[in-house]
């Protein structure tokens, strides 16, 4: 699968805020993953989210629940880089 | 479309096989675990597959549709039952839900942990109760559990095999889970005590330091992974579940006849050491120039 658009942080914001049910102001660049309270189902559950809605495959071993929301935008920009190469 | 496979990884080194050859042709396992292709039970699952077994995999709550979305991506598409193994009602249901797919169990595989987040990353000392049960029950006491709830459905010579994380001493933010751990190879070799009569083996492998996302989950796990990275005798790929998805086949298969109540440790060698900074450096006499 090959991608044309780019990703965005509104739209990975908008996986998050449906699959955790955390209001949409909450989640900003540095949120940290922590303080919306992502274990490690939540955290699949939202890459499997972004990876139907950007069709791409995201290597779920570089996914961590330590660190905020931008690090988690920028393994799927990455993902959606990889997938373009 | 990318693909992401890892270095050695089962998926590189094995031929598929359709049931009529390989190590595990015509066995009918149950697999525990499957949540994500990172998953340790994934790979078991799909290197017994590809030695000719026959699967079902159970999953249950919010992980159930993960399962099933991961499960597409073996090479052939299992069934994936219901299975809490805290619910009585579940692990009462399972051998006729199991007989449904499979008529017969030749092997299980057990690759379910899990610990609150209170009873690891170094809160040991005030871990509550409650929190050491949950990890106790979830992870130690469902062996048993899953065990006997699938022995109606097991011939004699099944095998049954459970992942572990060597208990044989403490690991820094492990804590309870380094508990749990110990309690399930002890829970291993009273089922091997027990089931022993049927010739029903019952053994765990326990795996190096594997970059899964529940791994990483563990508050200070990069002190693990840092020491997995450098320290065992035979280099250890933290990304790579291969080596301990081989030797749950090898487990399962009909090559262990006489192994029972045994921990196979595939981790690179490191339980057996003491190693000490760069000791990895150090040469044997008989081959020093060469050998580093």
């Amino acid at each position: 699968m090959t991608n044309t658009l780019q990703p965005t942080f509104e739209q990975l914001a908008v996986i998050m805020e449906d699959k955790l049910q955390v209001p949409r102001d909450r989640i900003t660049p540095e949120t940290a993953l922590k303080d919306i309270e992502i274990d490690s189902l939540a955290m699949i559950e939202i890459m499997l989210a972004a990876e139907k809605q950007f069709d791409v495959e995201i290597p779920m071993e570089d996914i961590d629940t330590d660190g905020n929301v931008e690090d988690l935008f920028q393994i799927v920009l990455a993902a959606v880089d990889a997938d373009r190469k | 479309m990318t693909v992401h496979t890892v270095a050695g990884s089962v998926a590189e080194s094995a031929v598929p096989a359709t049931g009529r050859s390989g190590l595990l042709a015509g066995k009918r396992l149950l697999v525990t675990g499957v949540l994500t292709k990172s998953s340790i039970a994934y790979h078991v699952a799909q290197i017994a597959q590809q030695e000719g077994a026959q699967l079902v995999l159970t999953s249950f709550g919010r992980a159930m549709p993960i399962t099933e979305a991961t499960a597409r991506e073996l090479p052939q598409r299992p069934p994936v039952l219901r299975l809490d193994v805290t619910s009585s009602e579940d692990l009462a249901g399972l051998a006729d839900a199991v007989h449904g797919e499979l008529g017969a169990l030749d092997g299980i595989v057990h690759s379910i942990a899990f610990a609150p987040q209170g009873a690891l990353g170094g809160a040991f000392l005030d871990t509550p109760w409650p929190d050491v049960a949950t990890a106790l029950e979830i992870s130690a006491y469902s062996f048993k559990a899953l065990v006997t709830a699938c022995l109606p459905l097991m011939p004699d010579g099944a095998s049954v095999v459970g992942l572990d994380f060597d208990a044989g001493q403490a690991w820094p933010s492990y804590d309870w889970m380094g508990v749990s751990k110990a309690a399930l190879e002890a829970v291993t070799r009273y089922l091997a005590l027990y089931l022993g009569e049927r010739r029903i083996r019952v053994n765990l492998v326990a795996a190096g330091f594997l970059r899964s996302l529940a791994a990483r989950s563990i508050p200070g796990s990069a002190r693990l992974e840092e020491i997995w990275r450098t320290k065992p005798p035979i280099a250890w790929d933290v990304n790579d579940p291969g080596p301990t998805a081989k030797a749950c086949a090898v487990l399962l298969s009909d090559w262990l006849p006489s192994t029972t109540g045994e921990i196979l440790h595939a981790d690179g060698g490191l339980h057996a050491v003491v190693v000490l900074t760069g000791a990895r450096a150090i040469r044997c006499p008989s081959c020093a120039p060469s050998c580093a």
